[in-house]
């Protein structure tokens, strides 16, 4: 694939223009077949027999459809597997949509004392503690998503997408280059944390927890940097104005 | 004085100054329940660039004035003439801002770029001379101008089939009218600015043909550039 349809791979699907007035598009969409298979795949056969066809074809069977050949027409990647696998994925977003429309989440966010990176690390967490219940087969389902090129495309951009999610609900409202820093940290967290998290035998993943809290610590400074950079160039370049100025205002 | 003049510029600059006053967006809907329909990808696609793009030249404005203020400010006749379209400027980028994070926009990737860049425009034409300035005014609101006019009539002309939930008719929801009515206004200071421009003697600039055209140029890549990334 050449670099152009790699990039246009990626881009297409992501959101654009979460609308007000609009209807918007929802995550998961359940009056579809293959979505409707592919939950009762992902609630029911996965615990048992992991990311594997055999989940969908047990869980196509109930719907009257032999095999997985539905998603040949259905989805990018043509492989039951991988859409299994991103299924987990949409699906979590989709549990952390619903925590962010809830009661609770608002009024959080409307109190002014909470701050937005301690907004952004209960969210991680609340994500993270999403996959305790496939956790057995959390090791297969990263190794499956990132190892293929065409495969690592389709997840980076569901990565995207939450980490989008991830700090647009913590109450971001960055207007420029700091929009692009603060997502691409998240989705650095995101795939640490969970790398950290198939090792992670303490009790109630506290160690994962704790792995969270201290690169969230690197990612506050860190996030200070970019704009002192600014802040540099600014202040050198007015400075040299000024030089210039007083130096030619005497000539 | 200096260091005053230095601190306003330097606002401009740094994204996580708020300035107060009110909201620029529209009300919320009732309940915050939609009243129309799904977008389509291609209309969703078309908003996402529109507000990039127009964010990203508000920021340029803001900073082309920002520079052309600091250069200029020891000529007492064209200071508050800049200063006027100035705060009309910031005025345009606030509201733009707060839409981009509303509708969830993402900003163009070249925004250092944007700042510097235009910061430095205003700057160097301001430092040449009052008719150097007005100039680069005229050419960029020249640009800007036109590209308005073009947002607007694909905004009557596209978005026409959208139903209204509430009574099975297709018309424009809030959001679209509220963003054609900003686009509107905004025009129109624009071209306010491409009058003030021309009556400031920017005929006169020297050389003007090569000054204008070249704005121009620079305006319309950064535009190309901006709505894509
Ligand atoms: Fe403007
Ligand atoms: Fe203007």
């Amino acid at each position: 694939m050449s670099m152009k349809g790699m990039i246009n791979r990626g881009i297409k699907g992501i959101r654009q223009f979460h609308s007000i007035y609009h209807v918007n598009p929802t995550i998961i969409d359940l009056n579809k077949i293959e979505n409707q298979i592919l939950n009762k795949a992902y609630e029911e056969y996965v615990p048992k027999y992991g990311f594997n066809k055999k989940s969908i074809e047990l869980a196509s069977k109930e719907f009257g459809i032999n095999g997985g050949g539905i998603f040949n027409f259905t989805s990018n990647s043509k492989d039951v597997k991988m859409e299994l696998c991103l299924f987990h994925l949409k699906k979590c977003r989709d549990e952390l949509n619903k925590l962010a429309q809830s009661e609770e989440f608002r009024e959080i966010m409307g109190n002014n004392n909470s701050k937005e990176i301690d907004r952004l690390r209960s969210l991680i967490k609340y994500r993270l503690s999403l996959n305790k219940k496939i956790i057995n087969e959390l090791p297969g389902l990263l190794g499956y998503v990132l190892i293929n090129k065409d495969r690592l495309i389709e997840s980076m951009k569901e990565l995207h997408e939450l980490s989008d999610d991830l700090t647009y609900y913590s109450g971001d409202k960055s207007n420029d280059f700091a929009w692009y820093s603060k997502r691409i940290s998240v989705s650095g967290l995101i795939i640490q944390s969970e790398l950290f998290m198939i090792n992670d035998k303490s009790k109630g993943f506290e160690d994962t927890f704790k792995f969270v809290d201290s690169k969230l610590k690197e990612i506050e400074t860190a996030g200070y940097i970019y704009n002192s950079i600014e802040e540099w160039i600014f202040f050198n370049a007015v400075s040299i104005v000024n030089l210039l100025k007083s130096q030619l205002s005497r000539g | 004085m200096v260091s005053r003049l230095l601190f306003q510029s330097f606002k401009r600059f740094n994204s996580t100054y708020k300035g107060p006053g009110k909201s620029y967006l529209p009300p919320k809907p009732i309940d915050n329940k939609p009243t129309h329909k799904e977008l389509s990808p291609a209309q969703r696609a078309y908003l996402d660039r529109v507000i990039r793009v127009d964010q990203a030249g508000e920021l340029g404005a803001d900073l082309i004035y920002a520079g052309q203020y600091l250069a200029l400010s020891h000529n007492k006749k064209v200071k508050p003439i800049i200063k006027h379209m100035w705060e009309q400027e910031i005025h345009h980028r606030k509201t733009f801002n707060e839409l981009q994070t509303q509708y969830r926009i993402r900003p163009s990737i070249l925004t250092p770029f944007w700042k510097i860049g235009a910061f430095g425009m205003g700057f160097a034409t301001g430092f040449m001379n009052k008719e150097a300035a007005m100039a680069c005014t005229e050419a960029v609101e020249t640009v800007i101008g036109k590209h308005y006019n073009q947002q607007l009539r694909v905004l009557s002309n596209n978005f026409k089939d959208i139903e209204n939930l509430n009574n099975g008719q297709n018309d424009d929801s809030i959001e679209i009218q509220h963003l054609k009515g900003t686009i509107k206004v905004f025009r129109d200071e624009e071209l306010e600015h491409l009058d003030t421009a021309v009556q400031n003697d920017s005929k006169n600039a020297k050389p003007y043909w090569l000054l204008t055209e070249s704005i121009k140029g620079v305006c319309k890549t950064a535009v190309y550039l901006a709505e894509r990334i």
